[in-house]
């Protein structure tokens, strides 16, 4: 008997595939899903307890090799490193009901009939680049790991070891791993070497994917949240020339209510098909915006005016019919609506990563310190310059991936002020211009992502770490 | 939290939210400078002597010792010691006597806070005051924890050396060889930093709970906001219910039917003339803006109050900061000393930490005003409550900074925060350079 899918909406429908990925990985995000929730958990919980194993034996290994500064300097590094997998996945972990708050805040929208192309069409445009980035991501987390593996072949694998007898420094062989670990068993060689490869390369690609895909959600849903104000800003021209007609004389205004948005190439509906359409799905979708007679009633001065439609109207030039009419008035409606949604989800989105976002900074800002100081004993084309310069890249572009979002935020939504007042907003009814003139102000301040209050996440954020690593990095090598 | 509130006897009642001081004022009390609300002019004249008593005996007399202690002093480490505490006694007898000099004032910001205009008027505005009340209680703790772990520790550090010395570097006009002497003098000094203690905590603390409690009335004006235009369409059934509601708040104050205040008379007064003239909506805007500029009003009072103390204070935490570390880097390896400079340390991070961070939730809640005022149902608004929505939003758009300073000011946030711990550190790398060269 095959059980029915269940359909899924909005968000969660755009991230079906990061959220599947992110669950076979080992995430415990429990919902979404059709079946046995006991054995997810199971699993979530053991692929925990593996991870945890293998970091505290990483920090062992750290513990105990302390006398001599590189190698503490590299272990550290390492397990900086990893600090961010772990702390991603606790974090998701326990803050999984946020998660599925935001995404539950765009499980239904409301919808225009003369806007929902232009909103299908970016909605689409969100989709393709999300599906995209993931794709994008995670063939490089992939290939990082391969990289990485490759790399340990390459090269010595040794130690530095601090004899106290002695007072030197000697070289110690080490098993040939990826990372510098300590282990239970013998992993020098044998089957417990193949055994500690083989778990350390599981570890490494789950443990980077779990982290890369938290921070890819959290990229999709500002990516999600960026298209929709594109829509905005596109409907805007479209919705001043629609309110202009209540006001002013237009000649065409019976074209205005074709399916109308920014450079849409759909079939044209005639007038007269719009006003003999009478079947409920029409009138649902407006009943569906407007509720309260309240909403329109506060215009109008001289009540007589809303009984009167026979032919050529006073107050209205272009002879617009009264579905027509509410049309129009329903347009700046929806507008602000969604605009208040996209407005929601941005503070959902602010409140649920954003500590996740500053424990990374914190995380990454001492790793980086760390790696500029290795940076400087560099000295030639070795295993030692690759993996400084990958561990370097990495961190960096994991920093550089949420801010170039943040900011796309922050522009997309303070344009959205040039956007209301390029529409020729002198031509627009008196309503449109006071509604012109409140979205200014309050797209005067943009949109922005902030990590837990301390910092907020832009280029600005990324430049500044940058500028910090080079500083750190000249610094030391002046000191040499 | 709210459950260590409760255990030290507080009372989570958003409709007195000045219970939340009752940390700060039981010491305020005790120290003399929060004087009790009688007419007797005998208890007034009491309080006021024990009030100088307590001063002078404690504090200043206390921070003339250890003036003295510098005109023996031999190299950069001996000044180093008597330095880091000789800047906490100074800053504090300054916020003190501002304190003690400015307490009308301070007391009319406390009656602010209780007057009906500040009170909760429903669920979601109550949680809000409440986190504020908690807030305050955590500051006090926050405050209070690592002070006492200090002083205990150096309470106990002079036992622990082979020769006992005073805890505290200071000069007395009498030879402290004798051991009864020096257990008075011990006990002096140990009773006297925990004075100063007490003094310190209770007046920063006090200054920052206000500023929080700022915070919650800035987070309920935005929940009122959000509610403008909602309410058309409202039954004459569901307004009698949230009259009745309205009063049932007053009614359990006390178990009387307390009136709303004089001031939100008048303001009732005014708002239902301009709805009658000018449209609810109207009337409403214009509500929230008479709201708001009386949560700016008090914010300014706050700033101008507190902001030549609290500036003080950053400044002397700064010098003491670099001052700790460098005794920690370059005392003699005393595991007791390390641990109590460490802690001492602690404390002072802490508590510029304090207005820092409360500052800075106070400049993200009146950032969101503007959101706020912008989720109101404004499509339903006509063109007077829409004009004046977006004065009001004009304003708003600038942000409610707490500066402290006279001349040169610093705004209160975590940024300023990071700059005052960097500046901290840079003078403590050249006084370490300087000892080590």
């Amino acid at each position: 008997m095959q059980v029915q899918q269940p359909k899924y909406t909005g968000l969660v429908a755009d991230l079906l595939p990061n959220i599947r990925i992110m669950q076979a990985i080992g995430h415990f995000i429990f919902r979404y899903i059709t079946g046995p929730i006991l054995i997810r958990k199971l699993y979530s919980s053991v692929t925990l307890v593996l991870f945890l194993f293998q970091f505290v034996c990483i920090l062992i290994n750290l513990g105990a090799n302390t006398d001599e500064v590189s190698e503490l300097t590299a272990n550290t590094i390492t397990a900086l490193f990893f600090t961010h997998c772990i702390t991603k996945f606790i974090y998701v972990a326990l803050n999984a009901e946020g998660v599925y708050r935001t995404m539950g805040i765009w499980n239904q929208s409301n919808t225009h009939p003369l806007f929902a192309e232009s909103d299908a069409r970016y909605h689409s445009i969100a989709l393709s680049k999300m599906r995209r980035l993931l794709f994008l991501v995670t063939l490089t987390t992939c290939m990082i790991a391969v990289f990485w593996t490759t790399l340990t072949f390459f090269g010595d694998s040794t130690k530095l070891w601090k004899d106290k007898v002695a007072n030197e420094t000697i070289v110690v062989d080490i098993p040939r791993l990826m990372i510098k670990s300590w282990y239970p068993w013998n992993s020098m060689s044998g089957t417990f070497y193949y055994i500690s490869l083989a778990f350390q390369l599981y570890y490494i690609l789950f443990s980077m994917l779990q982290a890369n895909l938290s921070d890819v959600l959290f990229c999709s849903w500002v990516l999600f949240c960026c298209e929709q104000l594109q829509h905005l800003k596109g409907i805007m021209r479209p919705l001043m020339e629609l309110s202009a007609t209540l006001d002013t004389y237009r000649p065409n205004s019976a074209a205005l209510f074709r399916s109308i948005s920014a450079g849409s190439k759909s079939e044209l509906i005639l007038n007269d098909e719009m006003e003999n359409e009478k079947n409920s799905n029409y009138d649902m979708n407006i009943s569906a915006i407007y509720s309260t007679k309240a909403d329109w009633g506060a215009q109008y001065r001289a009540p007589t005016t809303l009984q009167n439609f026979n032919g050529m109207n006073g107050s209205n030039p272009n002879g617009l019919t009264k579905k027509q009419e509410l049309m129009v008035r329903s347009a700046i409606k929806y507008w602000v609506e969604r605009h208040k949604h996209v407005v929601r989800l941005v503070s959902a989105i602010g409140d649920t990563y954003g500590l996740a976002l500053l424990l990374h900074m914190l995380t990454s800002t001492i790793m980086l310190t760390l790696l500029a100081y290795q940076a400087t004993k560099i000295d030639g084309i070795t295993v030692f310059a690759l993996g400084v310069i990958g561990y370097l890249l990495y961190a960096l572009a994991q920093i550089f991936l949420f801010c170039i979002f943040g900011n796309r935020l922050i522009e997309e939504s303070s344009s959205v002020m040039e956007a209301a007042y390029s529409c020729h907003w002198y031509d627009g009814s008196e309503e449109a211009k006071t509604f012109v003139q409140i979205v200014c102000q309050q797209c005067q301040k943009a949109m922005t992502i902030s990590g837990a209050k301390f910092f907020t996440v832009s280029l600005d954020l990324f430049a500044s770490v940058l500028g910090a690593c080079v500083t750190y990095f000249m610094v030391l090598v002046q000191l040499k | 939290m709210e459950s260590a509130y409760k255990f030290f006897g507080g009372e989570v009642n958003t409709k007195h939210p000045t219970e939340s001081f009752f940390l700060q004022l039981w010491y305020l009390k005790r120290l003399g400078l929060w004087a009790p609300e009688t007419d007797n002019k005998l208890i007034q004249t009491l309080y006021t002597i024990w009030s100088y008593f307590y001063r002078w005996f404690f504090l200043y007399l206390y921070t003339f010792t250890q003036i003295m202690f510098f005109t023996d002093v031999e190299d950069m480490m001996d000044v180093a010691e008597g330095f880091f505490l000789l800047m906490t006694q100074i800053t504090l007898l300054y916020k003190v006597e501002k304190f003690y000099s400015n307490r009308h004032r301070i007391k009319a910001c406390e009656r602010i806070l209780r007057s009906s205009l500040f009170c909760p008027q429903n669920e979601e505005e109550d949680a809000v005051i409440k986190e504020s009340m908690i807030l305050t209680f955590t500051f006090g703790m926050a405050f209070l924890v690592p002070a006492v772990i200090t002083i205990s520790s150096w309470a106990i550090m002079p036992f622990f050396e082979e020769k006992m010395h005073l805890p505290i570097a200071a000069w007395y006009p009498y030879s402290t060889e004798n051991p009864w002497i020096f257990t008075l003098t011990y006990i002096y000094q140990i009773y006297g930093i925990l004075m100063s203690a007490s003094f310190n905590v209770s007046t920063d603390t006090f200054a920052s709970s206000m500023i929080s409690h700022a915070n919650g009335q800035v987070q309920r004006l935005g929940i009122q906001l959000k509610k403008i235009g909602y309410s058309d369409g409202i039954s004459n059934k569901d307004m009698k219910k949230d009259l009745k509601a309205l009063r049932a708040n007053y009614m359990t104050r006390e178990n009387k039917i307390v009136k709303v205040d004089e001031q939100m008379k008048e303001i009732n007064k005014k708002i239902d003339a301009l709805k009658e003239k000018h449209g609810e909506n109207y009337g409403e805007v214009i509500r929230c803006i008479v709201y708001h500029e009386n949560i700016l009003s008090f914010c300014s009072e706050i700033q101008d109050i507190f902001k030549g103390p609290i500036f003080a204070q950053i400044m002397a935490s700064t010098i003491i900061i670099c001052m700790t570390c460098f005794l920690l880097v370059n005392q003699s390896s005393n595991p007791g000393a390390a641990a109590s400079s460490v802690s001492y340390l602690l404390t002072m991070v802490t508590q510029i930490l304090l207005f820092c961070w409360i500052g800075n939730e106070v400049i993200y809640s009146s950032y969101r005003l503007t959101e706020q005022a912008y989720f109101s149902n404004f499509q339903s608004f006509d063109k007077k409550a829409a004009k004046a929505l977006i004065l009001f939003m004009q304003r708003v758009s600038k942000d409610i900074n707490i500066m402290a300073g006279m001349i040169f000011e610093v705004t209160l946030s975590l940024p300023s925060f990071m700059g005052i711990m960097k500046s901290s550190y840079s003078y403590f790398a050249v006084l370490n350079t300087v000892q080590n060269k």
